[in-house]
């Protein structure tokens, strides 16, 4: 079967409901996906960027407080109902925000999130490639030459090149990556704790924080929260996979919480025993030339199976959400036209890679705010209950349909949260209210959209609010506990 | 996914159909117990409240 056969057929037939045989995880399976995904080169990133605000203690309270509830929350809003339906989250959240609703949320917040990590990925990709240089040739390329931009653009298209092979290519590769990550992570805990004691880790000082304690502090929760919700975009699709409701939750947040924060740690004492909160620079310091360059090499090589990994799952969700327009795209010129902005970012390598905090805060407040809705529509508007049929159903035939293709209790109540988060704290300005040091952004920005998304639907979607049983496949009649 | 698609309509129409009278009453099509909801939240207070005594 040649690439484009290949992806055509998971483009299309990946939207359709599993059937039992294919749902292949079981609770160990899934576990072992979830580990895989959450140590990545970017838990590193986090790690570092957690080192800039707060010290070791404060960090690891931050990573835990943020990922415990920014994980449960974007698990509750998409594995649960793709679990139980044995359908990809972008064509459930029909019921959430209506066919044209799903195509606003996957053409802006979905598309421009997953760019600015692809961007990320890239320049990454080109910092650690330049520090191999400055080791091996003597060269003294800095984080943001040329050089770097070069190498980005590259690792963008390699990425390209490797996706238009399909998605066989990437399982292949990702096969190699997520063992030799788990063993990069075990050996820096190693080499981090040759070169510095508890003590001194416990002592160590923010690497750049700002004068209040307390907002450092509320900022490492917040961007740590950030950091549960981003699994998002991803996370349905590969839950709808599942055996049964317990293998969908516990092994996401056993993967995504628990293996998350081991890398993250490992990230932050590294960042706080040398001083930089990049993760391409502690290699040789830790390791020596040698052995530093061979583990910048590796990171290279897993950013670029990461950077593949988000464009295959984000072109395909556009494919699904732009409907006959995009199905007549070929594969190599849709992702093609994804790497465009990326492409252009990485000529400013600083502008995402040193605002990570601000980049992965903006896409929280839009994912938080999302999340919010989708859990309000699940469990409390429909009851775990969804017309199966009619998330298929043409246009006006379909339940789901609202008013022109919009769900316009789902897109407002999104849009409230979005502007709770923002009012509380500004990613852009920093600006924050008081309240924001106790409750955070994201978690006001969860319970304004889901409270305004049951009481708006209770106003605007009263005939849509039937139980979905009528005519339904036997997922909504099961016996509910 | 592409809803005028002969092809894929009849796919889709198996699955239902399968789905119907294979798989009524398949675990896997279960909601998610309360039992577990409320396991989650407990645990996320729980990790919430270590993490502000830590901090």
């Amino acid at each position: 079967m040649s690439a484009n056969e290949d992806v055509a057929k998971e483009a299309t037939f990946g939207s359709l409901p599993v059937l039992r045989s294919e749902r292949v995880w079981n609770f160990t399976d899934f576990t072992w996906v979830n580990v895989g995904l959450a140590i990545a080169t970017w838990a590193f990133l986090v790690g570092g960027s957690t080192a800039a605000l707060v010290g070791f203690q404060k960090g690891l309270a931050a990573m835990v407080i943020g990922n415990a509830i920014g994980v449960a929350v974007m698990l509750l809003g998409s594995v649960v109902s793709s679990q139980r339906y044995g359908v990809e989250q972008y064509t459930l959240l029909r019921s959430v925000f209506g066919f044209g609703g799903v195509a606003v949320l996957v053409f802006t917040v979905v598309l421009f999130t997953e760019m600015g990590w692809s961007a990320l990925l890239g320049v990454m990709f080109g910092r650690a490639t330049t520090q191999v240089s400055n080791q091996v040739f003597g060269t003294d390329i800095g984080p943001n030459a040329l050089p770097v931009t070069i190498l980005a653009l590259l690792a963008l298209a390699i990425a390209w090149i490797v996706l238009a092979k399909g998605p066989l290519t990437m399982r292949f590769l990702n096969r190699i990556v997520s063992p030799g990550l788990a063993l990069l992570t075990v050996g820096m805990i190693v080499l981090v704790l040759t070169k510095t004691s508890w003590n001194d880790l416990l002592a160590a000082k923010p690497l750049n924080p700002f004068p209040s304690e307390g907002l450092n502090f509320a900022l490492a929760v917040e961007f740590n929260l950030g950091v549960g919700l981003s699994w998002w975009p991803v996370m349905g699709s590969l839950a709808r996979l599942t055996d049964r409701p317990r293998s969908a939750l516990w092994p996401g947040f056993i993967g995504l919480f628990g293996a998350t924060i081991v890398a993250q740690v490992v990230g932050m004492a590294a960042a706080l025993t040398l001083g930089d909160p990049d993760p391409t620079v502690w290699m040789v310091p830790l390791g020596g030339k040698w052995l530093g360059m061979l583990a910048l090499l590796f990171i290279a090589f897993a950013n670029l199976t990461s950077l593949t990994s988000i464009v295959y799952s984000t072109c395909l969700a556009l494919r699904q959400a732009g409907g006959e327009l995009l199905a007549r795209f070929r594969w190599e010129w849709l992702t093609g036209g994804f790497f465009l902005l990326p492409a252009i970012i990485s000529f400013w390598p600083n502008l995402l890679y040193d605002r990570f905090l601000v980049f992965v805060t903006w896409s929280g407040a839009f994912l938080a705010a999302i999340c919010g809705t989708v859990i309000a529509d699940y469990f409390v508007v429909r009851r775990q209950r969804l017309d199966l049929r009619g998330l298929y159903a043409h246009r006006a035939a379909s339940p789901y349909h609202f008013t022109g293709g919009f769900n316009l209790s789902g897109l407002i109540s999104t849009a409230l949260g979005a502007v709770a988060y923002v009012v509380l704290y500004n990613p852009q300005t920093l600006d924050t209210l008081p309240a924001f040091n106790w409750l955070t952004a994201s978690v006001p920005a969860v319970v304004v959209a889901a409270v305004a998304h049951i009481v708006l639907s209770r106003a605007l979607n009263r005939r849509h609010l039937a139980p979905a049983v009528a005519g339904a496949v036997p997922v909504t009649t099961h016996k509910e506990s | 996914m592409d809803v005028k698609d002969s092809a894929l309509r009849a796919e889709l129409d198996r699955r239902l159909v399968t789905l119907e009278r294979d798989e009524s009453g398949d675990p896997a099509h279960a909601p998610l117990a309360a039992a577990d909801l409320w396991l989650l939240a407990a645990i996320v207070v729980a990790l919430t409240i270590a993490g502000w005594v830590m901090a």
